[in-house]
Order: C-alpha cells, then sequence, then structure tokens
C-alpha cells in the first residue's frame, strides 16, 4: 500500500514536472517566419542570409526562416505550400504575376498591416504603385524598383557611325540594330523563348507609343499597336537566331560574351555582370532611355518599371509576426543594403552606394561604386520622363504565353503584324469570355 | 487452413494496399472528379460540375492535333531509339571484350545522372550561339552554319529525341544485358560451328531470345516516355510556339501555370485513357512471361 503511494505520488511529481519544463520550452520557442525569396544569386544570397542573421539577432521571439525559390517557379511552389498546409508567410514577387494571386485570394492585403510604412511607398521617389495594389489595396510591399534602360555596347561600335545618344526613336533603334548587326555578333537581341521577357520589351515599346499594355485593344490604339509589332518584326533581322530559344540569362550571357550589341534591361542587372564581367564598366558600356514611337510627343515618353516585393500569404499562421518582418525587410536600411537595385523609397541612390560600400566586409570592396554609376545613369534616364509600369491584367501567365507565342510566329514569318494584332486581341477575347 | 492463410495473406498485403489507396487510387480518384469540373482557380466559385464540357473542349481546341501528334512522335521516337540502342550496346557489351566492366559501366552514367542536370547540360550543348555540337560539327565540314537545334521546327524533335535516348538507353541495355547473360555460350558456338554469319546469330538466336523481354521493356517505356515531364519542360518548356508541346507538360500548364485545373485533369484523363491499352498490353505480356 506504502509502495503504491509512493509510485502514484511519484508518477504526479514526474508528470508534473515534464508538463512544466514542456510548457516552459513551449513558451520560450520562437515563432519561425518562413519567407520564400527568390534572391539566387551571389549577392542576393549573402544580403538575405545577411538581413536574416541580423533580424534573427536582436528578434530572438520571431526567428526568420528564408527559403530559397527560382523566380520561375516561385508561384507555383507557393501553391504547393498553401496546398500542403504549410504556407509560407511572406514571399518575393515581381512584375504582375501576384494579381492572379490576389484574385485567387491567396495574398493578404497589408493596409492595415503595415499601417504607417505604407504610406512611404506613395511617397517614393519613382514609383508608381499600380501593379502593387489590387482592388484599391496593398497587396505587395516592394523593397527594390527596376528601371528599363537601353544599353549599348559602345565597344562594339567603334567605326560604325552609331551615336548611342542618337537612338531616340523607333526607326533610330532599327538602324542601329542594323548598323551594329556582324553575325555572330548581333545588333539587338531579346530573349523570344522568355514570355517575361518578351512582354517587358513589348511593354516598353507599347507605352512608348501611347498603348497601355499588351491587352490594350481600344480601337484607335491599333495602329499604335501594330507599329510596334512592325518595330519588333524589323529588328528580327538583327538578333541571334538562338534568342528563339533564351531565357533572360541566355541573352545577358550573349551580351557579356561581346555577342550582342544592344539591348534592354532593367537595373537590377549589375549585380548580375559585375561579379562576371569586372572589365567592363562606363568606357564601355551607355544607358539611354527607352525609343518613343510615332504616336506621341518626347513630353510623353514613359520610362518603364517594375518592381520586386514582398507579399504576404493569407494563410499565414504569423501575420502580426510577418508584419513586423514585413516592415523590417523593405525599410530604407535593409533596402539600401541590396546590392542589386535602386530601392523604390525616398532615400538617394548616393546614400545606397555609400551604405554599400561600408558593407565591404560582406560584398567585397567597393560594390557600391562598381554598381552605383549603373544606378546613377538609369535614374538620369528616369529625368523628364514618367517612370510607370505598363497596366496590369489577368489571367498573367496565359496571355503572356499566348503574346510570346504570337511574336514566335511572326519570327518564323508564318503572320503578319496585323494577323498577329488580330490572332492575339481574339486569343485575348476568348480568355475574357471563359473567365 | 486456406481461410486462415488468405486472411494472413491480406494482412500482410494491407500496409501496401493502404499506401496504393491513399497514394494512387484516390488521387486517381480525384483526378478524374476534377475532369468533369470547370475548376478554374482564377474564379470564385468555378468547381462545378459540367460533365464531358473539359473533354468537348480540349478535342476542339485548336492545337489538339498538334499536341497529340507531338506526343505520338516525342513516344514513338524516344522508344524506338531506346530500345535498338540499348539492344545493340547490350549484345555488344555481351561480347569478351577488354575493359569491358569499364565500358558497362560508363554505359549507365546517363541513366545515373538527373534528368533536371541532364537537361540543363543538354541545352547548353544544343545551344544555337554558343552550343558544342554547332563547333563539332562545323569543324567536321558537316554543317556550314550553327544549327538552332531547340529552335527549328524541322530539328526540335530529332534533338529532343537524341537527348532522350542518351537519358534512357540504359535502362534497356541493363535489362536485355542481363538477359543475354543468362544464354549460354554454347548455343552460339554450336551456331558458329554450323556456319552461322554473325547476322543471323543476332536475328535468329539473340532477339527470339530476347524478345519477351524486349517488348516488356517496349511497353514500360512508351508508358513513362508519354508521361514524361521534366525531359520537355526542361529543354523547351513545349516551344517554341507549341511546337515541342506533348501531353504531360501541357497539363502541368494548363493545371499549375494558368489555374485551369479541371482543364488540366481532363489532359490527364486522356492521357491515362492512352496508356491504359498499353498497361493491359504490359499485364498480359507479364503474365505469359
Amino acid at each position: 500500500m506504502r509502495k503504491s503511494l509512493v509510485f502514484f505520488w511519484g508518477l504526479v511529481m514526474g508528470l508534473s514536472i515534464v508538463i512544466t519544463f514542456s510548457f516552459v520550452s513551449y513558451a520560450k520557442e520562437p515563432t519561425t517566419v518562413t519567407v520564400i525569396s527568390c534572391g539566387t544569386l551571389g549577392l542576393e544570397t549573402i544580403f538575405q542570409d545577411y538581413t536574416a542573421k541580423e533580424w534573427n539577432k536582436k528578434h530572438p521571439d520571431i526567428r526568420v526562416k528564408i527559403e530559397y525559390v527560382a523566380w520561375p517557379d516561385v508561384y507555383t511552389k507557393i501553391r504547393a505550400y498553401i496546398a500542403g498546409g504549410d504556407p509560407p508567410d511572406l514571399a518575393w514577387v515581381s512584375e504582375y504575376g501576384p494579381h492572379d494571386f490576389a484574385k485567387m485570394g491567396l495574398i493578404e492585403p497589408l493596409d492595415e498591416w503595415l499601417k504607417d510604412e505604407r504610406d512611404s511607398f506613395v511617397e517614393s521617389t519613382f514609383f508608381e504603385p499600380g501593379n502593387c495594389m489590387y482592388n484599391g489595396k496593398w497587396i505587395v510591399a516592394p523593397f527594390v524598383e527596376v528601371l528599363l534602360t537601353t544599353i549599348v555596347r559602345t565597344d562594339l561600335i567603334e567605326g560604325l557611325g552609331i551615336d548611342p545618344y542618337d537612338i531616340k526613336t523607333f526607326d533610330d533603334l532599327v538602324d542601329a540594330a542594323k548598323k551594329a548587326n556582324n553575325p555572330p555578333v548581333a545588333g539587338y537581341n531579346i530573349a523570344l523563348g522568355d514570355p517575361g521577357w518578351v512582354l517587358i520589351r513589348a511593354s516598353d515599346f507599347l507605352l512608348n507609343n501611347g498603348v497601355e499594355s499588351i491587352v490594350d485593344f481600344r480601337p484607335e490604339k491599333k495602329t499604335a499597336y501594330i507599329e510596334v509589332l512592325n518595330l519588333i518584326s524589323d529588328l528580327f533581322p538583327y538578333m541571334s537566331p538562338a534568342a528563339t530559344t533564351w531565357e533572360v540569362g541566355g541573352e545577358i550571357t550573349s551580351w557579356m560574351q561581346d555577342s550582342t550589341t544592344i539591348i534592354s534591361h532593367g537595373t537590377y542587372w549589375p549585380g548580375i555582370i559585375a561579379p562576371e564581367r569586372p572589365d567592363l564598366g562606363q568606357d564601355q558600356i551607355v544607358l539611354i532611355p527607352g525609343v518613343i514611337g510615332p504616336q506621341i510627343e518626347e513630353s510623353e515618353a514613359v520610362l518603364l518599371n517594375w518592381f520586386c516585393g514582398y507579399v504576404m500569404l493569407s494563410d499565414s499562421k504569423h501575420k502580426p509576426e510577418a508584419a513586423k518582418v514585413l516592415a523590417y525587410l523593405t525599410s530604407d536600411e535593409v533596402s539600401n543594403m541590396f546590392p542589386m537595385n535602386l530601392s523604390p523609397k525616398k532615400t538617394s541612390v548616393e546614400d545606397k552606394i555609400k551604405a554599400l560600400n561600408e558593407m565591404s566586409d560582406l560584398y567585397g570592396e567597393n560594390v557600391g561604386d562598381t554598381v552605383g554609376w549603373w544606378l546613377i545613369r538609369a535614374k538620369e534616364c528616369a529625368e523628364g520622363r514618367k517612370v510607370r509600369p505598363a497596366a496590369p491584367y489577368t489571367p498573367f501567365a496565359e496571355i503572356n504565353k499566348s503574346f510570346q507565342d504570337t511574336i514566335l510566329r511572326m519570327y518564323y514569318k508564318e503572320i503578319t503584324s496585323e494577323q498577329a494584332y488580330e490572332i492575339f486581341k481574339r486569343t485575348v477575347e476568348e480568355l475574357e469570355i471563359k473567365e | 487452413m486456406d481461410k486462415k492463410n488468405t486472411l494472413v495473406g491480406f494482412l500482410l498485403l494491407s500496409p501496401t494496399l493502404v499506401v496504393l489507396l491513399i497514394f494512387i487510387v484516390y488521387p486517381l480518384f480525384e483526378g478524374l472528379k476534377l475532369s468533369f469540373t470547370d475548376m478554374y482557380l482564377l474564379k470564385r466559385g468555378s468547381g462545378k460540375f459540367i460533365g464531358l464540357q473539359n473533354f468537348i473542349d480540349l478535342a476542339t481546341e485548336k492545337k489538339f492535333l498538334l499536341y497529340m501528334r507531338n506526343t505520338a512522335i516525342w513516344t514513338a521516337g524516344s522508344v524506338v531509339g531506346s530500345v535498338a540502342l540499348g539492344i545493340i550496346l547490350a549484345v555488344q557489351l555481351n561480347k569478351p571484350l577488354r575493359f569491358r566492366s569499364v565500358y558497362r559501366s560508363l554505359a549507365l552514367i546517363p541513366w545515373i545522372m538527373p534528368i533536371v542536370t541532364a537537361g540543363v547540360v543538354w541545352r547548353w550543348i544544343y545551344d544555337g550561339q554558343w552550343g558544342i555540337l554547332n563547333y563539332v560539327l562545323k569543324q567536321l565540314g558537316i554543317i556550314n552554319e550553327y544549327k538552332i537545334w531547340l529552335g527549328d521546327k524541322h530539328l526540335i524533335w530529332i534533338s529532343l529525341i537524341v537527348f532522350f535516348v542518351w537519358k534512357v538507353f540504359p535502362f534497356v541495355y541493363v535489362i536485355v544485358l542481363s538477359i543475354l547473360q543468362t544464354i549460354p555460350n554454347e548455343i552460339y558456338e554450336a551456331a558458329k560451328i554450323d556456319g552461322a554469319s554473325a547476322t543471323n546469330i543476332f536475328w535468329k538466336m539473340t532477339l527470339p531470345l530476347i524478345k519477351p523481354t524486349v517488348i516488356v521493356v517496349t511497353l514500360l517505356l512508351t508508358i513513362w516516355t508519354a508521361n514524361e515531364f521534366a525531359a520537355v519542360w526542361i529543354m523547351t518548356r513545349g516551344g517554341p510556339a507549341d511546337t515541342s508541346m506533348t501531353l504531360a507538360p501541357l497539363v502541368y500548364m494548363k493545371s499549375f501555370l494558368f489555374y485551369r485545373t479541371g482543364y488540366g485533369a481532363s489532359i490527364g484523363v486522356l492521357l491515362l485513357l492512352t496508356m491504359i491499352g498499353f498497361v493491359i498490353l504490359y499485364i498480359r505480356r507479364v503474365r505469359v512471361n
């Protein structure tokens, strides 16, 4: 009897200790905020790991965990995580993709979560928030802004009679591409195998000919639209035939390998080029704003921009904590540490260059200077121009794929520009009916 | 006793059956169910039963015949190529050669290599601007100008099929070789003494002996190849402009990139139905064997 009593009380005490310790350890367990990141390039991962480490050091109660996912897979992976019952809290997004997600109700509106920070995006230097918003609400908190400029390799056009600063109109671009074309060195290139890049480049031409986006089929814009398709068609002979199979990386590689003279790219680019071809600098590269079409005046010219930003997933299990992390990741301090691009917020390029130069332990010597001249020049290209993205639309991926297919059919001379316009218009209309 | 044995048998099988039910039967049933709905993830309230509408839409899609033709070319080309190359190599490596074991091991490398890695490597080999294939062929005087292997409509299938044959022929080779090793050498020696030529020996003796295995391997490869997603997706994403789009990547594109999951499921069901014929043939052949 006595033995039983001792055993019973021993059991009660033991269980109590176990339960108490479990609760204590449970209470001390930090909340983990999972961030899906597409920053898989060398400098980007250094930046991400560093910012996560800094946060984790200062906030033992909220741990940031970065999961790297390649850009083309990000939307599919996020859906898979959600379907698997393990949704991430925050995720990188770009361009117009998040609108599809917003339509599905997968993204949390950020207005309430960001509060004061939200206003700082509105007041930013360049940023037009159109693509970060859906139904009047913020769905994306941008941390970098990308400006699309035309990039000319001056070392490859020596003696060809091309002045990069004279490339201002559609005709000028075709003329320069023709002069610069000396196979296997292409005069101009678009990665035709990459629907995203076909879209971005076409959007730039369209905006600069008075058309709002690739789905702007207003009858009064038809001529302008077809002029853009004609421009793309006129550039085909001066592109590398291999560009039909390239994704954006192929196009950049071609440019780095001295096989392409003129392309248009984002300011995101120096972080990719600088480590690979440190010899290419201001003496070999000229950045100019995009060309304008016959339908607009110079004063109406646009510099195409887009963003990379964070979304919060509606299924996130740690929204208050994720909001705190989000505010940190999109703060001026962190934006200035990102070595690849402009900040969307009201911080000057000079501040960013200074901040990057001070981080030599992390990025190496003078990264700020290495990429800074590019950012300054890109910002100069924005002077006197409206800086804005093309109008958003859904379903994004399906329309883009159809547009890319149409452009490729033009490349293979299966259809003319006029036919391309009609075919693509019909396809989009059919999609709208299905919607 | 029989009843008891049956019960024990079922009990022993039950873990496997449960796994099959959860991971094969249930998803299959859900997939079938989905194919009869208008499920579109971008549309609220979708997912209603629409009968055969998805299948009607699929059959009337402008590119339907192109997708079917592509799947047939891809499957037939890859299977015939892999089986032929696998048999040839197995026969050659069954002969007494110096360093035979080294060759046998080397031939397995493509099979061991992950498909994604292999695909990326082959994309670079085929690249129209820097690809080593163009360089070598031009140095040898076989081509005058660089070819766009993955962008030219006349070259794309041969390029894709060569890649996939390279990737999967070791599977055929290993199985055929294992069968060849069970054939007693005396039979060949007797044939040689009787004056049979090497060609006669292959067609009249070797091939009939390995035929049952080759048929099974061919059926299996047909099912796998028709369902192959990664190889096509990594190399071309079905492009340019759907030139190389087969049914398997089409399911992925429609379901996971365009979010038309109901429609995507109907393509999957079509692929399944097409493959069921081969599965029945395979099961019959295995029983006969």
